[in-house]
């Protein structure tokens, strides 16, 4: 018994030295926030293929390039989850991922959302994108500010 | 037997919900193993969206 609380106590402490570092915190929910918005992107853009408003050859690409998004957080995640701080290293390491990954967010808001012709749908997946490119832009900031290079 | 269970379970409980409450950060926010934990589940959900449309229409799966 007294070994399970101690084991409980100890697990408290990890987990509240582990977990206080404030820049940390802010880039795991910009990944978080950006998981999201692209789930809501994904989403947007399967429906209106569904309704024929988004061709398959349109709705694949931006699925790819939703792929590469998705695959760059993943990657941004791992390596976040692994840290109990933001240092320059770290962040550098992380900023080599997501750079890569904000550069094709960049470009599909400002090539007009990949030739989606509706202005209804268009708009609503380039407010989604914007959304993306925020939280990805936050997490670049705080990347930046400690140290990413 | 019983016995013996709820008094582990009346030591256990509240250490589980200091857990909770620490995992939970200063000012009610949360940490950054629970943003992590919640980016992860949804980009694989994502992935998996994915996956199922280009499947869905026969098209080359993303490696």
């Amino acid at each position: 018994m007294k070994f399970l609380l101690t084991s409980i106590l100890v697990l408290v402490l990890l987990v509240n030295v582990g977990c206080t570092d404030a820049n940390l915190v802010k880039l795991s929910q910009a990944l978080s926030d950006t998981a999201t918005a692209m789930g809501t992107l994904q989403t947007t853009v399967i429906a209106a293929n569904k309704q024929g408003l988004i061709s398959d050859t349109n709705t694949e690409t931006i699925l790819r390039l939703c792929f590469k998004i998705n695959a760059g957080g993943q990657e941004a995640s791992k390596v976040a989850r692994a840290l109990t701080k933001l240092t320059a290293p770290s962040s550098s390491s992380i900023l080599s991922i997501l750079t890569p990954v904000i550069a094709a967010v960049n470009d599909a808001v400002t090539t007009g959302v990949l030739g989606i012709t509706d202005a209804n749908t268009k708009n609503t997946i380039y407010t989604t994108l914007v959304a993306i490119q925020t939280a990805l832009n936050t997490a670049q900031a705080i990347l930046a500010a400690t140290g990413g290079k | 037997m019983l016995a013996n269970i709820l008094a582990i379970l009346n030591l256990v409980l509240p250490a589980i919900g200091s857990i909770v409450v620490a995992i939970r950060g200063k000012n009610g926010g949360m940490s950054a193993v629970v943003y992590l934990d919640e980016a992860d589940a949804q980009f694989a959900a994502n992935q998996q969206q994915i996956a199922d449309w280009l499947s869905s229409k026969g098209k080359t799966p993303v490696s």
